[in-house]
Parts: structure tokens; C-alpha cells; sequence
């Protein structure tokens, strides 16, 4: 399951993700996003809760990437160990920036 | 907007679905919940697609196929509502067991779909998931989408490459390696920059398809661990990837070849079509047996398998079908996975036609290199099988063999054989009697591989010392290794002893680098690693196969002269010459000529002991 918070601050948008991000919970997060992107300028993506990332998960996160690299930056942020290793063996550590 | 072919027609137990489209094989994710299933089967009457939710042992659904679903030898459905990533897939085919007709479906078992690109069983390295005898390796669903950044195959020439042979888990495993990722994918990324300052420019990894780690006739200690018995020709090796159990091996390798290629290495697998790991007689149903056996194997009239490969059964590679699946098992790897080329595993068996008997002209051997995806693909023979075909040099231009001649001939040379002289200047030529045709990158040169010795125990070992090995072989009292330990067997303290090995490591390393051919040697061999002795570590799954990164300290003098040499052949294109023509340059010397005691001198064609030679 999975958690959707998100914080906004004029043109920047924080949201903060709890749980599980698969294919249960990708599409979900993918709709949630779509709607309010149109004029954020900075996405924060905070995955200090985020306990686990599958490959659909990686994929709506590269694909989050893509769409705010033509209109702003996209930075993701407390990713845990676990994750971070994820994003580590399959590259996506080098289309991301983490922080 | 939507599809018109994507509403369900048909329900079971709460599971919708429908005819599926007979294209592609195997089982595709078309969106967040419905997959295409889509097998061959040609002698079959049922078949049923049977769904697990991921590590259960009993499946959520097993739906019968219905005949409307099928066209031609293909059974297709499309299902719906599915949590692709957690789902595992297999196939239960009905249809005649008569094995002097090639035949033997077995309804009671549940078996893996050949197409299935990636599966599950042994995630974890060496452990199986499910108990033995039950459907053990398990298809599982991918997307195919990854971010490639602009990356294809490097396209290097061929003439132009130095091949570094590998075993991904042997490479990193030991403690040693010291990186964080060991015996993994993740683990030859984090080596990218020892590579890089090596001087290498192409990893011919040993196999890394999905493969049985266990020996079905032995208990579950010993390991077969150097990946030839193939259970699965479109997926990764899950226990090769960190994260293997989360379904992500392959990204993994994916990110693998991305990282390699940007460093401009090139990634050529070694593929083993041959044979699988369901062997012969009395095998396991773990895929082909139960899919379509008579498509697959090649029978003996009274019902026994062959076995060209002794490895206890032999791929029908010449039939139409198999033919197909080869190509298209090789075209996924290049498209999908970038990969850029193949050393083909015994490859005579390419060319063996459905009797057995050796082709002519073995169409399989013909179609790769004229195929649309395949045509640039570099492809490397094993030239020989277990059976005694021998095709060195024999298949069409363009393609290329390892040189066991040069292998054994080089060895003797330096150990002092006067009588192999007249064969190693040949050799060095880059075997012009053996590769007239296509040219010396038809030559892949070799002293040490997987196969034998490594360098450092070829001057060090006069004798196979081959005692832990799961089982006896004829590699360790009957192959003739070509080795010379230098006056002591194995470790010794004499001083003298030791220094004579280190400048034989160098002698063998100068002529592999300095010959025409394309030059390949087996990971560690630049920093003498050891196999104490084995010369055939197909079941150590120990210190014995794994690299030992110390002896990169002990050995630096080699390892740094081996970056040399490489360095020093990248930077004399007329090495690497890719015709066998020798006319003379500008300034009136031949381009390669050869000395004995006096310069210009020299009987090749009688033993000899010195020699000289200059490129110019």
C-alpha cells in the first residue's frame, strides 16, 4: 500500500511517499502526480517512508523524471538504504538526482 | 485510445480473458494489468496456462486454452486483471508419450515457457526456491522499457578488440575484490575503472542466461557453477543480480552493459545451445521436454537422446523451429539488451542437421550473420564438440574461432619445445592457413580461459590437480595441459623459481599481445591469479575459481607490464592488421618480418628455440 502527501509552496511541490511503490501502487501514484504537475517548477519526492521500490516503481519515477525535465528539476530525497541500493544496481542512480 | 482487442471474452473462477495474439512468443505486459500469453507446441492436443502468485506452491488459476485460442502450432490468451510484477507463469501440455517418436508430454507437470524472459527458482545463488521435482523454474513478467540514454552496440572492429574472458560471480566474490556488490552485476560495474586503466576493451562474460547451479545426479553440496547448463535462453541469471529476488535482474544487467559500453567495453556472452540443463535419459521436465520434446532434441531411433554435447542431450538447432528460436533469442539479446556478440558453446552442433549428421551448409550458421538485427553482431566459435566435429575455420566469413592451436602451440614454445617453433610463427601470423578467407580477426588468440590452467598455474603446475572437484573428468588425467612448472609443482618458496615464472607469465603475454588475431586472455591472468592447480574448476564455487585480488599487490610487476603491452598493441595499428597481405612500407621493410640468430636469417620451418621478429 501507499501513502500520498503533498505538500505545496507556489511553484514547488513536495510529496512525501509511505509504504510500497509496485505495480499495485504505481498507477495510483502516476494519476496522483499527473494532476497536479501542470505548473511546478521544483518536485521534491521525499521517500524517507518509502520501504520498498519494485520496477514498475523505478519506471513511474523515471518517468515523473522526464516529464519535469521540460518544464523544471525533480530531486529525490531520504531515500532509505534499501532503496537507495535499488536505484544504485539498476542505473537509475544516474538519471536521478538524489539527494 | 483504447484498443478493440483488449476486452475480456471469457471468465474462470473470477479470472477474465480471451484469445490472445498469436505474436510475439512468450508472455508480454500490455499494460497496468493484462498480459499476453503465447507459446509453440506443435505436437501437443492440450494446453493450459497455469498462474502462481508469486512463492506460492499451489497455483491461484490454471486455465485450459481453448482450441479457438489456437492458431497453427501456437497457443495464445490474453489475461486480465493481473498484479504482473508478483505473478508466475508456467504451461501444463497434454499429447503423446511415445519416445522412439521423439515424444513424451507428461500432464502431471508444469513447465517453463521458452520465451520467458526472466524466471524465478534460483534467485538466491546455489538455492532453490522451490523443492526439487516440483515446477521449480517459474516464468515471470518484465517490462522492457529501460532508459538506454542514447547507448547501442559499440561496433568496435573486430580486429581491434582485447577480450577479457569472465565468470561474473568469480570476478567479484572473494573479499578481496572489495567491492560492495559482490559476485554480482553490480559488482563488474564498480570494477569498470580497473578495467578501463587494464586496457581491455571487450568482456566475453561466461554464460549469464538463467542456469541450474545443482547436478541432477549428485546431492545439493556441489556447485555447478561455471553456468553451462542453460535453463532459459531469454533471461538473466537472477542470482547474478543484487536484487534478483525483487524481479530486478534485468535492469540490472541492463545498467551493466550501459555502464560498460560508456567506457567503451564491449560485452560479447557465451552462449550454450548445444545442449540444456534438463540432460538426457530420465531428466528433469523443467521447459523443452515438456513443451514440444521432439522439436527441441535431437533423438536416437530407439528413443535415447543424443548426445553430441556429453552433456546429456544435444538442441535440435537445425530444425525450422529451433532454428527461429535461436535467432530470435539472439536478436532480443542485441536489441534489448545491446549485447555485442556471442561465443557460441560447441559450436559445431550449429551445424549438425536433424540426423546429427554435420551440414553442408548448416542454415542456422548461414541465417546469423545475413540476419537484418544480427548482421554486425561479432560471433565467435567454439570450434569443436564433444563428439569429434571439428569446424575451425570452416564457417562463413565473418565469422570466428577460438584458436586452440595457438593456445597449445604458444605454451610449448615457451616451455621450451623447439618443434612447436615452425607452428607459432604461423600462429603469430594470425593463422593465415586456417583463415585465409576471412582474414586474422577471424583468429580469437589464446593461452588461457575458462578451460585449463590460468596463466600463473601454467608455470607453476605440471599436473591437474583436480581432487575437490564434484565429480572425475578426463580434463584431469588426459588433457595435455602444454604447462612447465618451473622447477617446483605449485607454491614454493625458491626464489629462482618463482622469478622464472614471472618472466615466463611476460614471455607468454608479450607473444599473445604482439600476434596478429585478435588477442583474448582469462580475468586475473594479468596478475598471476591461481586455480592452485585445476585445470577444470566447472564445480568450485571457492577461492580456487574466484579471483584473488591480493595477488594483484604480489604481482604488480606482471600486471603492470600486461597494461603495457596492451596499451602498446592498441597504439600499432599494423598488429592489427585485418588482411594477411605483407608488402613492404614506405620505408622498404615488410610489415612483419622474422629473424633467427642473425637479423634476416631464418629457417621457420625447423625447430628453433630463438627468434626474432619486427613489425614496421
Amino acid at each position: 500500500m501507499l501513502n500520498i502527501k503533498k505538500e505545496s509552496n507556489g511553484t514547488e511541490l513536495t510529496v512525501a511517499l509511505e509504504g510500497r511503490l509496485d505495480t499495485t501502487t504505481a498507477p495510483e501514484f502516476e494519476n496522483e502526480i499527473k494532476e497536479s504537475l501542470s505548473d511546478v517548477k521544483e518536485l521534491v519526492l521525499d521517500l524517507s517512508n518509502l520501504e520498498y521500490i519494485s520496477s514498475a516503481g523505478l519506471r513511474v519515477l523515471l518517468s515523473t523524471q522526464k516529464k519535469m525535465n521540460t518544464q523544471g528539476s525533480m530531486v529525490v530525497r531520504n531515500a532509505r538504504e534499501e532503496v537507495k541500493e535499488i536505484f544504485e544496481v539498476t542505473g537509475f542512480a544516474d538519471i536521478l538526482t538524489l539527494e | 485510445m483504447e484498443r478493440v482487442d483488449q476486452f475480456p471474452s471469457h471468465e474462470l473462477n473470477g479470472i477474465k480473458y480471451r484469445a490472445g495474439k498469436t505474436m510475439p512468443f512468450g508472455a508480454t505486459v500490455l499494460d497496468d494489468s493484462t498480459v499476453n500469453f503465447s507459446v509453440y507446441s506443435k505436437h501437443s492436443t492440450r494446453c493450459n496456462l497455469v498462474l502462481y502468485h508469486a512463492g506460492d506452491a499451489k497455483p491461484f488459476i490454471e486455465i485450459p486454452i481453448p482450441d479457438e485460442f489456437r492458431i497453427g502450432s501456437v497457443y495464445s490468451v490474453m489475461v486480465f486483471g493481473l498484479d504482473w510484477e508478483n505473478i508466475e507463469y508456467g504451461y501444463r501440455f497434454d499429447g503423446p508419450y511415445d519416445l522412439k517418436q521423439g515424444h513424451c508430454f507428461d500432464k502431471t507437470k508444469i513447465v517453463l515457457d521458452p520465451y520467458a524472459k526472466l524466471v524465478s527458482g534460483r534467485e538466491e545463488w546455489h538455492t532453490r526456491t522451490y523443492p526439487k521435482k516440483s515446477f521449480q523454474f517459474r516464468g515471470r513478467l518484465i517490462r522492457d522499457d529501460y532508459d538506454w540514454g542514447g547507448d547501442k552496440p559499440l561496433g568496435t572492429p573486430m580486429k581491434d578488440l582485447v577480450i577479457y574472458e569472465m565468470h561474473v560471480r568469480g570476478f567479484t566474490k572473494d573479499e578481496s575484490s572489495g567491492v560492495k556488490y559482490k559476485g554480482t552485476f553490480a559488482g563488474v560495474v564498480e570494477k569498470i575503472p580497473y578495467l578501463k586503466e587494464l586496457g581491455i576493451n571487450c568482456i566475453e562474460f561466461m554464460p549469464l542466461f538463467e542456469f541450474e547451479e545443482f547436478f541432477p545426479a549428485l546431492d545439493d553440496v556441489p556447485c555447478s557453477y561455471w553456468g553451462y547448463s542453460t535453463v532459459n535462453y531469454f533471461s538473466p541469471k537472477t542470482g547474478y543480480a543484487a536484487h534478483g529476488k525483487n524481479g530486478l535482474a534485468v535492469d540490472e544487467m541492463k545498467n551493466m552493459v550501459k555502464q560498460l559500453h560508456k567506457n567503451g567495453i564491449e560485452v560479447i556472452l557465451d552462449i550454450v545451445f548445444n545442449h540444456t540443463a534438463e540432460y538426457g535419459d530420465g531428466g528433469e521436465y523443467l521447459s523443452f521436454r515438456g513443451v514440444d520434446n521432439k522439436t527441441y532434441y535431437l533423438m536416437n531411433g530407439d528413443g535415447t537422446y543424443s548426445n553430441y554435447s556429453a552433456c546429456g542431450n544435444t538442441m535440435n538447432c537445425n530444425n525450422p523451429i529451433v532454428r527461429n528460436f535461436i535467432v530470435d533469442s539472439l536478436r532480443y539479446w542485441v536489441s534489448e539488451f545491446h549485447i555485442d556478440g556471442f561465443r557460441i558453446d560447441e559450436a559445431p552442433i550449429f551445424a549438425r542437421g536433424q540426423d546429427g549428421e554435420p551440414m553442408v551448409s548448416p542454415p542456422l550458421v548461414e541465417a546469423l550473420k545475413n540476419d537484418p538485427v544480427l548482421n554486425d553482431t561479432k560471433l565467435i566459435s567454439e570450434g569443436w564438440d564433444a563428439a569429434g566435429f571439428s569446424t575451425i575455420g570452416k564457417f562463413p566469413v565473418g565469422w570466428a574461432d577460438w584458436n586452440p592451436r595457438m593456445r597449445d602451440t604458444l605454451k610449448r614454445f615457451a616451455k621450451g619445445m623447439a618443434e612447436a617453433g615452425p607452428e607459432l610463427i604461423t600462429s603469430l601470423e594470425g593463422s593465415p592457413d586456417m583463415f585465409w578467407d576471412s582474414g586474422p580477426a577471424s583468429s580469437v588468440n589464446y593461452v588461457n580461459s575458462h578451460d585449463g590452467f590460468t596463466l600463473y598455474d601454467t608455470v607453476a603446475y605440471n599436473h591437474a590437480h583436480n581432487e575437490g572437484n564434484a565429480y572425475t573428468s578426463p580434463m584431469d588425467s588426459e588433457f595435455d595441459n602444454c604447462s612447465w612448472n618451473c622447477g617446483a609443482e605449485g607454491e614454493t618458496d625458491d626464489v629462482a623459481v618463482n622469478g622464472l615464472r614471472r618472466r615466463q607469465m611476460k614471455n607468454i603475454m608479450t607473444l599473445l599481445m604482439l600476434s596478429r588475431g585478435v588477442p583474448m586472455f582469462w580475468a586475473g591472468d594479468e596478475f598471476g591469479n591461481t586455480q592452485y592447480g585445476n585445470n577444470n574448476a566447472f564445480s568450485q564455487d571457492t577461492i580456487i575459481s574466484w579471483l584473488d585480488w591480493n595477488r594483484l599487490k604480489e604481482y604488480q610487476d606482471v600486471y603492470e607490464y600486461v597494461k603495457r603491452l596492451i596499451a602498446f598493441r592498441k597504439g600499432h595499428p599494423v598488429i592489427r592488421k585485418e588482411d594477411y597481405f605483407n608488402g613492404h612500407n614506405s620505408l622498404d621493410y615488410p610489415e612483419v618480418s622474422w629473424h633467427g640468430e642473425r637479423a634476416w636469417e631464418f629457417d621457420r620451418s625447423s625447430p628453433f628455440l630463438t627468434f626474432g621478429f619486427m613489425y614496421s
